[in-house]
């Protein structure tokens, strides 16, 4: 072990070279979009199971809690599978006449993302049967009574109360992909270089654990200002 | 039921089939005979499991996991249960405080208690050892383990406990004799939860093995790095039977909705 010294060098060299700051815009770019999508698809599946029959709840959380329990690492070979060559994607589109040749999807981004989606939905559907199942039902009962339809009722009346369960979910995933490292390197190949793979590379490939350890400090720092931006944001949002 | 439900019952479905087709992929794959992942099979086979039991490696490396996991439970529970049963039963100062210090490392990323553990284990010169590795589970898993078991002490009434010391008992007794078993449920889920967290962790496995302290989800990870044959898929199934076991064990004890 060598000793070490208080310098700024290593903040220095993180942000005077492009590659490392494009590791940092990938990272928040890539966090904030799967973060969408992923609310997106566990919407609908939430509201699904907050309205049907307590059994079917159930069994809808089970089925929700389940992929978490089974690990990371399980799950990712299942991606590969469906995402590969010879896969289940390639399969079905060229069987459905749509494409000709296998395309290639694992080892790029859209692989990675497609991944994320995946491993991160069950974590957003959790705070949405949450906050939808808070939703006082004589509420929406009023808006029945009072003439909406069931699209203007969601609209109007439901969406706009389970809006807070909506911000929650994103805060909650949002924070656990900006260290994401599994999934995105065992499916996007070399094109993910993300904050995660670089403190990683730095600590046990490159042994430069200084600059490692500055990275892993400048994640926490972003991933921390972008939360406060958010909840200010939405603070201003939910009051109106 | 109208058209519109209909359909959007549909898309439900087709997002949930998403969501678990790696789970339900594994299974199918685990089966297949050939070399290559051909999807759906053509011919089934059970070799890949013969495979994996006759693979010495990966048996090593899942013994070693089913050690640090059972180890690591058990000091999380013996550590987790005066924690919580103090939060609980008394007041003090500052006990907020104690509170979100026992959750803290819920709030922070995996990979950085990772890489924030790999140096302070070298200063330890226990890196790569299993004791390093248990040490770093239980402090991952102590949130969860505070966590759950406040909810099972939450759901004992008190008033029996205050019976059993009115009729005289000593309150190590009292204690041992009268909470400890209403809090049976509650240990149940908390130790299947923390074993499942440790036995499928795999970020501070990057960090903290030794070349001979490789855990059943590194040595999977490695492989998957260099090979996608259905050799992982056999394991991934013993593994996701097991999980889902253990599952239905949690649901039956503290619940589901209760762990996230």
């Amino acid at each position: 072990m060598t000793d070490y010294a208080y310098t700024l060098e290593n903040y220095i060299r993180f942000f005077s070279k492009a590659y490392y700051l494009e590791a940092l815009l990938r990272t928040i770019r890539m966090s904030v979009t799967v973060s969408f999508l992923t609310l997106v698809l566990a919407y609908p599946v939430a509201y699904f199971f907050v309205k049907s029959f307590p059994k079917l709840k159930r069994i809808g959380i089970f089925l929700v809690i389940m992929p978490i329990m089974i690990g990371l690492v399980v799950r990712t070979y299942g991606l590969i599978v469906l995402l590969e060559e010879r896969g289940l994607i390639n399969t079905g589109l060229i069987f459905l006449g749509i494409s000709k040749e296998p395309i290639k999807i694992l080892d790029t981004e859209l692989a990675a993302v497609i991944g994320l989606i995946v491993t991160f939905m069950p974590f957003a559907i959790l705070p949405l049967i949450a906050s939808l199942e808070k939703i006082d039902t004589s509420v929406e009962e009023a808006g029945r009574v009072l003439g909406c339809n069931s699209y203007k009722l969601f609209l109007r009346v439901t969406f706009p109360l389970s809006v807070p369960g909506i911000l929650a979910g994103f805060l909650l995933i949002f924070s656990m992909l900006v260290a994401t490292y599994v999934t995105p390197v065992l499916l996007g190949g070399h094109t993910m270089t993300l904050m995660s793979v670089l403190v990683y590379q730095q600590m046990l490939i490159a042994f430069n654990w200084p600059f490692g350890a500055a990275i892993a400090m400048i994640l926490i720092f972003f991933s921390v200002v972008f939360l406060i931006v958010y909840m200010k944001f939405v603070k201003r949002a939910v009051s109106f | 039921m109208n058209k519109a439900k209909i359909i959007f019952s549909g898309i439900v479905f087709l997002i949930l089939l998403f969501m678990l087709a790696p789970v339900i992929i594994t299974f199918v794959v685990a089966f297949n005979a050939t070399d290559l992942v051909v999807f759906p099979p053509a011919s089934f086979s059970l070799r890949w499991f013969v495979q994996f039991f006759l693979n010495s490696d990966f048996l090593d490396s899942t013994r070693i996991s089913l050690v640090i996991a059972t180890v690591a439970t058990l000091i999380v529970l013996f550590l987790s249960i005066p924690a919580a049963f103090s939060i609980k039963k008394y007041e003090f100062i500052g006990k907020r405080t104690v509170e979100i210090f026992l959750l803290s490392p819920l709030f922070i990323p995996r990979i950085l208690v990772g890489v924030a553990l790999l140096v302070f284990f070298v200063k330890l010169k226990i890196l790569g050892s299993l004791a390093g590795i248990i040490l770093a589970h239980i402090v991952i898993l102590i949130p969860y383990g505070v966590r759950l078991l406040l909810v099972g002490f939450y759901g004992i009434d008190p008033s029996l406990e205050e019976a059993a010391l009115c009729l005289g008992a000593h309150p190590v007794k009292a204690f041992l004799k009268v909470t400890l078993p209403l809090l049976k449920s509650g240990l149940v889920g908390a130790a299947m939860f923390s074993f499942i967290i440790s036995f499928t962790d795999i970020l501070l496995a990057l960090f903290l093995c030794g070349p001979k302290t490789v855990t059943i989800q590194l040595r999977i990870f490695n492989y998957l790095e260099w090979h996608h044959d259905p050799f992982v898929a056999a394991i991934g199934v013993i593994q996701i039977i097991g999980i889902l076991i253990g599952t239905v064990v949690l649901e039956k004890t503290v619940g589901l909705e209760r762990l996230f």
